[in-house]
């Protein structure tokens, strides 16, 4: 679309050329005019995304800065996993499962798994947390969408969690590697995309409060 | 909440039927196999050219072809042994090169099928659908030979491979750089690639159910 844009411009620009010869020496200007419309044309075009992303984008750097540093690794990893670990064992024992938590690991006699950086789920919800802290709302628009939201991750984390120790002990570990990045970790990441849009919707929805 | 909420789980059905029927086609053996051929053999050659110093060949493996083998061996090597074969009077010359395994799965398989539900999914022409996959596919793609170089370039200067001898500060450079390109960051690349090629003022507020857009 935008390639159009910029062709048609030029062919605009040239046919007026055609009319008025006494002008020829303005080509290089109606070139570099139209490049500067198209730009300026697809930037309006995604003005609002543009401005979206880099806001999301700011924040991911910064969580990332967080999350791939030696404090978060050494002082914060190992209690959120085994955290993780012991409600993904609480759900197994509800299921039936006989399982075990030992530290950031869930074990039975026949399988086990151990949850490392990456399969906590805080990547995903850092998704979620980018877009809500970035999107326009009121206060307690956002807090609420950030106490029902990172609720859901991380419930469904550990439902997750527990799932893929299921996948595991049931099936081959061909099936578990699949489970494990598709089925786990690109569905997780769509489910807080998927929240992130219905609570942007419903901001939207919500009329604005008269001042 | 209540109006996105039946097309957000309308969604995720279409996302899920989408994605799994295209992981389970990408797991049949002939087409794993394509895939990965189609991934590794211009991936092979961009590799060579971008680290010179040593001879680089791929190779898919596994049941269905989840696997990028990844052999080396150094010029340098193999031009001394070539000598040595030449002077002792040997037909062929003994070279040991070395191996790294890499899940083209996790490298971009998935996220190739992740990309392309995204897109196939949004509400966009066919026109800006293919240009969206083709221009998404192409920098996610450039995106995972960054990676793979960078793979190979650690472990070339590890000191029992020794092929490159790269500046140390460099070197702990890249190696930051590649301890950050995690299968998260990949997911994440996708998704702005996602929203960059395809959204745009009009649908991004059609998207968010804005009235007249």
């Amino acid at each position: 679309m935008v390639c159009y844009c910029a062709f048609s411009n030029t062919v605009l620009m040239s046919e007026k050329k055609q009319k008025q010869p006494a002008k020829k020496q303005d080509a290089p200007k109606v070139s570099s005019w139209s490049l500067r419309q198209t730009v300026q044309s697809a930037l309006k075009d995604k003005h609002p995304v543009l401005k979206f992303l880099l806001g999301f984008m700011g924040c991911m750097a910064i969580f990332y800065l967080m999350y791939f540093s030696s404090f978060y690794q050494n002082q914060l990893e190992y209690p959120i996993t085994q955290a993780q670990a012991n409600l993904g064992n609480g759900l197994l024992h509800l299921m039936g499962y006989d399982t075990k938590a030992v530290g950031a690991a869930i074990g039975s006699n026949d399988f086990s798994i151990d949850i490392k950086n990456g399969c906590d789920g805080l990547e995903a919800i850092a998704i979620l947390v980018s877009g809500i802290l970035i999107f326009p709302a009121t206060k307690r628009q956002k807090v609420k969408g950030l106490l029902w939201g990172i609720g859901t991750l991380l419930l469904l984390n550990i439902v997750r969690i527990a799932g893929l120790f299921v996948v595991g002990l049931n099936f081959s570990k061909q099936v578990f590697d699949i489970m494990h990045v598709q089925g786990g970790f690109i569905v997780f990441t769509i489910i807080s995309v998927l929240i992130l849009f219905t609570w942007m919707n419903w901001v939207i929805q919500t009329p604005k409060p008269q001042a | 909440m209540k109006t996105l909420i039946p097309a957000a789980l309308k969604y995720f059905t279409l996302f899920i039927l989408l994605y799994g029927t295209l992981t389970a086609i990408s797991l049949i053996p002939k087409v794993g196999e394509t895939c990965n051929r189609i991934y590794r053999q211009p991936t092979a050659t961009i590799l060579s050219k971008m680290l010179p110093k040593a001879y680089i060949q791929m190779k898919g493996e596994g049941d269905y072809f989840e696997t990028l083998r990844i052999e080396f061996a150094s010029k340098a090597v193999v031009k001394e042994q070539m000598a040595i074969a030449k002077k002792t009077g040997q037909p062929m010359a003994n070279i040991t090169g070395t191996n790294n395994l890499v899940n083209f799965q996790n490298l971009f398989l998935s996220y190739f099928l992740f990309y392309v539900v995204l897109v196939l999914l949004s509400p966009i022409n066919w026109k800006h659908k293919t240009v969206s996959l083709l221009v998404g596919t192409a920098l996610f793609y450039i995106y995972t030979v960054f990676k793979l170089y960078l793979i190979l370039l650690i472990f070339f200067n590890q000191p029992d491979i020794a092929i490159e001898q790269t500046n140390a500060t460099t070197l702990q450079i890249y190696k930051n750089i590649r301890f950050c390109m995690t299968m998260g960051t990949s997911g994440l690349l996708v998704l702005l690639l996602w929203a960059l090629l395809v959204l745009k003022k009009n649908n991004w507020m059609g998207l968010l159910g804005k009235q007249g857009a």
